[in-house]
């Protein structure tokens, strides 16, 4: 997942957490390309054709801030940065130590990103931001930081979903062209199709996402949240051999995984009790049973809603989508549907800011806006409440 | 179509002991098809009834007596069935093609469709591949698996084959154990839906292990097919459609009735209720496009279960289901749950509970 990873402990979080910064590779490809940006932005409106975008994203325990640039006929990423804060093993990130990383790690990180694309804020056409869904006190710690630089480099302010953000990202990454969208991580698991203008809603959880299921089963084991759990529970996967029985849930397109959490910490807390000889599994199979078990039902929600409105080309998107068990798992399943897979690696699945970017930038060349008085944030912003104005 | 036949009579013992039902959609068949049917039905009832005796003997599938968690399945159980069928089609299939070139062609959209066998990219069912088996026509790659069109012991009767391949990337026990719970599952409640006068395909075989159910062929379309022809390039005007506010009412009155019987669906959507026409009436006759019975289909992940929430969540899955796949005509959805008000008692309870269900979760909008 996180390719390099640098520890840089920050002297006012809980002291035994770590964070890394993830520099996103593809940077500064086109920093060369200088464009007119002397030309009055108000006046050129109509006849432009390159825009520059900042998303900052914050909505879990990743800040992320990215610059992007659309011309009519391409996008280009100019820097794509983002820093993690990661809970010692055995806990989570709470919302109160995730917001004061964001707040702490804010200004550096946009000033890196900025210096790292080669450009001016003057260049900037508007500001970015993930207004929801998320975790509060982590959004409105960003959302503050966003505020903040449209006021002081007068640039209008772009509220952005983060589902909308992964999805467009994907289908821009890959060259998707309408996919079905498996949106799997450690806070949403959802279904989408698109259709008239919004981002509709197939299936999705009932309960927890598939990542927090992943997430608190590795707390019980004690399993490391660096670079994160879902990474360290698919490594341990790997060597599993034994499938245990797990309630397996399926309910039309939706899916629940609050019981299979509950099986697997009752089996991880016999293990911890017994050991692997008493209980006769060990760990690995345990990680392996949870793994094929959740997959094989997200696949099957993605193959109802692929059976559904006769799509044959998934799109994986979201932190648990870097696993590449699932992806085989949808990969094989399109296959057999005579469809492919379109599935990123981590720099756009885990989330970044420059999908905020993109999704923004994309609604404010049609001209939407969020004022100052509406950029306000949600815990609860529905994928399908965006009107998808850019796409036929 | 096979329904007058009523081959329900000889075919239903087989799976459902408790029933010995007389005809009831009353039968018209010829004085020459019934002399047809007599010679093919006493074969049949004979063969037929050896399969019973050895199916019975083995484990009782349909009575339901056997837990549906009981995932390490007799795997005798298959094999009496198994034989029955393969006799079926190879020994009786010739003789009743004989027979059945006396018969009058039914309707000619069915030859039409019969004679379009396509060309496979998957490969077959080993059922299908028997030589004596009518030519399958792949009809569907549904989400589970694919259902074609053959015939059940005469040419004439057309059927339904759901086949469950399986799963490479399941593991192979998980696949197992899925497939299997669900074939039983959905057998055993189909043939409930039956007894207790819900319109739904009838059972004809099944073999669990080798992950296929037979089901009576249902003349239609889905009714998501119907409400997409009738909304066309519409937007205004879909309120007052009475045709369409009447083609929700059958629906609530479909799914009320499923629930008063006990029974959730588990995935409706309008792709899994058909739209069967008026008898007699072929597709094109169809006028509004919106006559006919509803007949709910793939119950796949069907459940018994009486308790509110379940109906709740079930009509809930319905409404949003509705919403994803006709937006237009989300402003008719209310007509549904209106008619399954009325269908039976405890019907306003559960449309009590559906507020709750809506109210409830990460399902909920909390703009602002």
């Amino acid at each position: 997942m996180a390719a390099a990873s640098v520890a840089s402990p920050v002297p006012h979080l809980p002291t035994s957490a770590s964070t890394s910064i993830t520099p996103a590779s593809n940077t500064s490809t086109s920093t060369s390309t200088s464009t007119s940006s002397a030309t009055s932005d108000m006046a050129a409106a109509t006849s432009k054709s390159s825009w520059i975008a900042l998303g900052c994203e914050g909505s879990a325990n990743k800040l992320g801030i990215g610059l992007i640039r659309h011309t009519t006929t391409s996008t280009t990423i100019l820097s794509n940065l983002r820093h993690t804060f990661i809970s010692p093993p055995g806990t989570g990130f709470l919302p109160k130590d995730t917001a004061l990383h964001h707040r702490t790690e804010f200004v550096a990180l946009a000033r890196r990103a900025i210096a790292e694309a080669g450009i001016t804020p003057a260049d900037v056409d508007c500001i970015c931001f993930t207004q929801g869904p998320g975790m509060g006190a982590p959004l409105t710690s960003v959302a503050i930081g966003a505020r903040t630089l449209a006021l002081l480099w007068d640039k209008p302010l772009v509220g952005v979903n983060h589902c909308v953000g992964h999805i467009e990202m994907g289908r821009d990454v890959t060259g998707a062209d309408n996919p079905v969208v498996l949106y799997v991580s450690g806070g949403n698991s959802q279904v989408i199709a698109y259709a008239e203008k919004r981002y509709r809603i197939f299936g999705e959880t009932l309960d927890i996402a598939v990542g927090n299921c992943l997430d608190r089963f590795a707390r019980v084991l004690n399993i490391s949240n660096d670079p994160a759990p879902g990474y360290n529970i698919e490594q341990l996967a790997k060597k599993g051999t034994k499938l245990l029985d797990l309630p397996y849930v399926v309910k039309g397109m939706d899916c629940s995984f609050s019981g299979i959490l509950a099986s697997a910490e009752a089996l991880a807390a016999q293990l911890l009790q017994l050991g692997p000889e008493g209980a006769g599994f060990t760990t690995e199979d345990l990680c392996f049973s949870l793994q094929e078990t959740i997959f094989a039902m997200l696949v099957e929600i993605t193959e109802r809603a692929m059976a559904h409105v006769g799509s044959s080309e998934v799109l994986i998107v979201g932190g648990v989508g870097c696993n590449e068990r699932l992806q085989d798992m949808i990969a094989s399943m399109a296959k057999e549907r005579g469809g492919s897979v379109f599935a990123m690696d981590e720099r756009f699945c885990i989330d970044n800011g420059i999908m905020i970017a993109h999704a923004g930038l994309l609604a404010y060349r049609t001209g939407f806006r969020t004022s100052l008085e509406e950029s306000v944030c949600t815990q609860r912003f529905r994928t399908d409440d965006v009107y998808v104005e850019w796409r036929d | 179509m096979c329904r007058e036949f009523s081959s329900r009579n000889i075919i239903i013992p087989l799976l459902n002991p408790k029933i010995s039902s007389p005809a009831e959609n009353g039968t018209q068949s010829s004085p020459q098809m019934a002399d047809c049917l007599v010679t093919c039905a006493s074969i049949v009832f004979f063969v037929l009834h050896i399969g019973l005796f050895l199916r019975l003997t083995a484990a009782p599938v349909a009575g339901g007596r056997r837990s549906p968690t009981n995932g390490t399945g007799n795997p005798s159980l298959s094999t009496p069935l198994q034989r029955v069928i393969s006799v079926i089609l190879s020994g009786i299939v010739p003789k009743t093609k004989f027979l059945s070139s006396a018969l009058p062609p039914k309707s000619p959209t069915m030859a039409a469709t019969a004679s379009e066998a396509v060309v496979h990219e998957f490969p077959l069912p080993a059922i299908l591949t028997n030589p004596a088996s009518t030519p399958p026509t792949l009809i569907t790659q549904g989400a589970e698996g694919r259902l074609y069109k053959t015939t059940y012991l005469l040419p004439s009767i057309p059927c339904a084959l759901k086949y469950r391949p399986p799963k490479p990337w399941r593991h192979p026990i998980l696949d197992q154990r899925l497939t299997r719970h669900r074939i039983l599952s959905e057998a055993r409640i189909l043939s409930k839906c039956r007894r207790d006068g819900l319109r739904v395909p009838d059972v004809y075989a099944l073999d669990e292990s080798a992950g296929w159910l037979m089901l009576e062929w249902v003349q239609g379309t889905p009714v998501r097919v119907n409400i997409n022809q009738r909304l066309g390039n519409r937007t205004e005007g879909i309120e007052d459609d009475e045709e369409l506010k009447d083609l929700m009412r059958r629906i609530g009155a479909a799914v009320g009735k499923m629930h008063s019987i006990g029974i959730i669906h588990g995935d409706l959507t309008t792709s899994n209720m058909m739209l069967n026409p008026p008898a007699g009436q072929t597709e094109t006759d169809n006028v509004s496009g919106l006559e006919g019975e509803i007949v709910i289909i793939d119950l796949g992940l069907a459940s018994g279960g009486v308790h509110d929430e379940d109906r709740a969540v079930d009509l809930y899955v319905l409404e949003r289901a509705f919403g994803s796949t006709h937006p237009r005509a989300e402003c008719v959805f209310g007509e549904v749950l209106d008619a399954y008000k009325k269908s039976f008692k405890q019907a306003g309870v559960a449309l009590k509970k559906l507020e709750e269900v809506r109210m409830r979760g990460r399902k909920r909008s909390m703009l602002g």
